[in-house]
């Protein structure tokens, strides 16, 4: 799995590294556009664009034939079914280019997520930590038992029907930043890459699921004995584009459907 | 030294000032190019001069010298949305509508708020049991009248109006406007908190100002709570909407964890959370409504008491208009972060139900004043051309409540822990004292800066039950005695009622042909009007032996003859040490007519306009000896020499002669 976090990490930072100097929004915005644009060149190849093209002109025969016989109800009837039907195959149609999207869309959404979505907490910052653990929880004085630019502050809440021990911390100057739990040494951190960082909390060994989410904070159960997973509420983050501020995944949704659209123009792809 | 650096310190020595002082501050065309109005909510002259005279406040005492302090006419009634409304559009209530908090329908007799409304479109399609809206949702400003700045914008001059009382919604033109006093908390109301606990002693079926929830703790130190929020107008049924609210407590730590929205606050005992973030869902997965608030433990030991603040449009992305242009209000909240956004952020209704103690509300104050302090310092920084005007609360809201520290006659003084809080109205205006002085500070040779408030103080002693006292006198009839105590006129028997409090300083005639259950001939009204004018003004309180009215005035001929049908008849201007009680401004009959004021709200201003003068500061010295209110507008326009100017006041600092509407 590191094999593979590496490689997304290179892949990413060498598609954001011509704006590796710039704001963040910019390479945001690229990857947005580029996305759009494999995405729709993807749907073009794993799609049968010849059967697509021949149902929606059928939709449209459908859908016109409709306005056309208005005073024939049977006719419309009739019509509205073929319509309700195409639609239903068109859905059918779309399924395997979407199930191929999915995979390297999810690895994208959690690259992006990971990088732009999340902000590295300043001095000062307070975050909200919480330590699920597979038996009882400890008593509030071991719960953590030593911190590096983290003041844990109380009141350590245990929640014994859920496991759990919430509490504050208080970011500081210092870095690296980890707490000492249930013999773990659980980091609060920012993996630095060529062009931006990751923001992460607990995530020290790569999992499947650390490859989607690679900010997430889940523990690998196979590892831990007693602690199963260290969350901590690490501040998001927003865009200003166009007066208004925007998160990551609006950005995202923007930009990578002008480029899809103006991708099918071009490549002439049916969608 | 730099050249550069001298003549910025030179600049603030007090030579300079003494420059200013002569006039220069308009410059050589006779123009300021920056004027600067600090609107101080509730800022007394009295107390001012006090606080001036011993130090406390100099930065204030150098604007008195450079241009000078008056106390400032005040509206008549003198309450915030009306005078500030005559501050914005240069004239009374005739003209800009607004004569108290609240008005009635005459036809139905229902109460609304004076300052705006919320109306649904009406038209909509229905899906099952949702109703999906095809219009949105018609707020609008109640306030008539040009307001003064579009003179200024209307020559390209920049005008930045942040926290602008009596103007939600902001209208669309040229101003940069966040709407401050008059804007509604998310469930549409005033402020309205919530109140989560298990103790049976905290529990009451009063409602005003917020709600008290019974919760409880099945064993497994979980409190499942409900947050109400707006109705949800999507739901065919209506209904309000809700979000779950999961509090687990540890009482072993004294603390709790509330789960909300996906987010997750720890708090200890007697701690404030930051912003949490609210989303209510009008239709599951498809449209919500945003909000924002802060949580206060209270309690987490035997029982549980949480604190929910007024749930707030969310600054970053309203559900109503909050900000002219729209973006304003989120540009701000991303430089100062969330804030309060309803008119009266502090809950004074919390204290005054005893939800709060002293020091907890005033730790909530604080927390008040430290936000629009940070809102105050960026748009000031960001200030260069034009009109700046900016909008203090902490001040009015915060001496009604602790008046009593500091009148002796309060007949809570007694009560007063005065180690702890004996000093805090001295305090808040060495606060709005740091505000003068930064901006004193963003002064140059063209700036003016002007610090005026709407009206003053007064003690608020004795409470008036003024629809007892019609009853007693005979002016209204009781039906059912036993609902004497029930808001909205349960009491009453409309038929044998010619006169009917409401509001703070409003008196109807129950009048055929307007009112519901009308019943004075139009041709009796003038009499009868001036037969209880004079009665009101001889009322003499029994305990004191003082006057209770100092004056009735009698609208039509205050304002003249063409009033709305909204506008009371009369408005009773109370002598100084009284004021309408509670009950009567939502129309109980209380059996006493004069009762000690027994709630924390021990400061009014809803007095006669003559006890309750405004204060004006000036930069500039000040022309006329009697300066008021709604002469304001008019002589900022007149100092950044604009080629229109408002049709009402005078120019105060010129020798403008133009007579007052």
């Amino acid at each position: 799995m590191a094999a593979v976090r590496g490689a997304l990490d290179l892949l990413f930072d060498a598609v954001t590294w011509p704006l590796g100097g710039t704001r963040p929004l910019w390479g945001l915005i690229l990857v947005s556009l580029l996305s759009g644009l494999w995405m729709i060149l993807l749907f073009k190849t794993a799609s049968p664009q010849r059967a697509i093209k021949r149902l929606r002109r059928r939709m449209g025969a459908q859908a016109l034939g409709m306005l056309l016989y208005l005073s024939s109800p049977l006719q419309v009837l009739r019509l509205a079914g073929g319509l309700l039907w195409s639609n239903f195959l068109y859905l059918g149609m779309i399924l395997l280019p979407l199930a191929v999207i999915a995979l390297p869309f999810g690895l994208t959404y959690g690259q992006l997520e990971a990088r732009y979505g999340r902000g590295y907490p300043d001095s000062g910052d307070t975050l909200t930590a919480t330590l699920e653990y597979a038996v009882a929880p400890p008593g509030d004085e071991v719960v953590v038992s030593s911190s590096r630019g983290l003041e844990p502050l109380p009141p350590l809440v245990t929640i014994d029907s859920l496991r759990q021990v919430s509490l504050r911390l208080t970011v500081e100057e210092t870095a690296p930043r980890s707490l000492s739990a249930a013999g773990e040494e659980l980091p609060v951190g920012r993996r630095s890459l060529r062009s931006g960082s990751i923001v992460y909390a607990g995530a020290e060994t790569p999992s499947a699921a650390s490859l989607f989410r690679p900010g997430n904070s889940i523990i690998a159960p196979e590892a831990r004995d007693s602690l199963r997973s260290f969350r901590v509420s690490i501040p998001g983050r927003d865009y200003h584009v166009l007066w208004h501020g925007w998160s990551w995944l609006a950005v995202f949704l923007v930009f990578s459907t002008l480029s899809a659209v103006a991708g099918a123009v071009v490549f002439k792809v049916r969608v | 030294m730099r050249r550069r650096e001298f003549l910025r310190l030179a600049s603030l020595s007090p030579l300079a000032l003494l420059a200013l002082k002569s006039g220069i501050a308009r410059g050589s065309s006779g123009r300021a190019r920056r004027v600067i109005v600090l609107g101080i909510d509730g800022m007394d002259p009295g107390l001012l001069r006090r606080f001036v005279s011993q130090g406390r406040m100099p930065n204030a005492a150098r604007l008195m010298q450079m241009g000078g302090m008056r106390p400032l006419g005040t509206s008549n009634p003198p309450q915030s949305p009306v005078a500030w409304s005559s501050f914005i559009t240069g004239a009374g209530p005739h003209v800009h509508g607004i004569y108290d908090f609240i008005h009635r329908d005459a036809e139905t007799m229902v109460p609304f708020l004076s300052t705006s409304e919320v109306t649904d479109s009406g038209d909509s399609i229905g899906i099952g049991k949702w109703r999906i809206p095809t219009g949105g949702a018609d707020v609008r400003l109640l306030r008539r009248g040009r307001p003064f700045w579009s003179h200024i914008t209307g020559d390209g001059m920049p005008a930045s109006l942040i926290k602008l009382p009596v103007d939600f919604p902001p209208g669309s033109g040229r101003a940069r406007i966040l709407s401050g006093l008059g804007t509604p908390d998310l469930r549409g109301s005033q402020g309205s908190f919530t109140f989560f606990t298990d103790d049976p002693r905290a529990l009451s079926d009063d409602t005003g100002g917020g709600i008290i929830r019974a919760v409880r703790d099945y064993g497994d130190g979980l409190y499942e709570c409900r947050l109400e929020g707006p109705e949800n107008t999507m739901l065919e049924s209506g209904g309000k909407m809700e979000v779950p609210l999961n509090v687990w407590i540890d009482r072993g730590s004294r603390g709790v964890r509330i789960d909300v929205c996906g987010e997750r606050v720890v708090l200890g005992e007697g701690e404030w959370s930051p912003w949490v973030s609210l989303s209510f869902d009008l239709i599951p997965g498809i449209s919500s409504v945003n909000g924002i608030a802060r949580f206060f433990l209270k309690e987490a030991g035997r029982y549980l008491k949480l604190y929910v603040t007024p749930i707030n449009i969310d600054p970053r992305s309203p559900a109503l208009p909050i900000s002219n242009p729209d973006h304003l209000s989120s540009d701000l909240a991303r430089a100062v972060g969330p804030f309060y956004t309803q008119g009266f952020p502090e809950d004074t209704k919390a204290l005054s139900r005893g939800v709060l103690s002293d020091a907890e509300y005033m730790q909530q104050a604080e927390i008040v004043l430290a936000e629009r302090m940070k809102l105050y310092e960026h748009s000031l920084s960001n200030f260069d051309d034009g009109l700046f005007f900016f909008y203090f609360t902490s001040l009015d809201l915060n001496v009604h409540m602790f008046y009593r520290a500091i009148d002796r006659e309060s007949p809570l003084h007694g009560q007063v822990d005065m180690g702890s809080f004996g000093d805090v109205v001295a305090d808040l205006y060495g606060r709005i004292d740091r505000a003068i002085g930064m901006a004193m500070e963003h002064m140059d040779d063209r700036t003016v800066l002007l610090a005026l408030s709407d009206h003053g103080f007064a003690p608020f002693r004795r409470s008036f039950n003024l629809n007892s006292w019609l009853a007693a006198e005979g002016y209204a009839t009781l039906g059912d005695p036993y609902s004497r105590d029930q808001d909205m006129y349960a009491a009453a028997d409309w038929s044998e009622t010619s006169a009917y409090g409401l509001g703070l300083n409003g008196l109807y005639i129950n009048l055929r042909g307007r009112e519901r259950d009308g019943v004075v001939a139009p041709a009796e009204k003038e009499r009868l009007m001036e037969d209880i004018a004079r009665r009101l003004e001889s009322a003499t309180d029994p305990a004191t032996g003082r006057r209770v009215v100092r004056r009735a005035y009698i609208t039509d001929r205050v304002f003249g003859p063409d009033q709305p049908p909204w506008a009371p008849d009369m408005l009773v201007g109370y002598a100084n040490g009284y004021r309408a009680s509670w009950e009567t401004t939502l129309g109980a009959y209380p059996e006493e007519v004069i009762t000690d004021n027994l709630d924390p709200w021990s400061g009014t201003h809803c007095t006669s306009p003559a006890v309750v003068p405004g204060t004006l500061l000036s930069s500039v010295p000040i022309a006329h000896d009697s300066p008021a209110l709604m002469d304001m507008g008019r002589s900022v326009c007149s100092l950044l020499g604009t080629s229109t100017r408002p049709a009402h006041g005078r120019d105060v600092f010129g020798d403008d002669s133009e007579t007052r509407a």
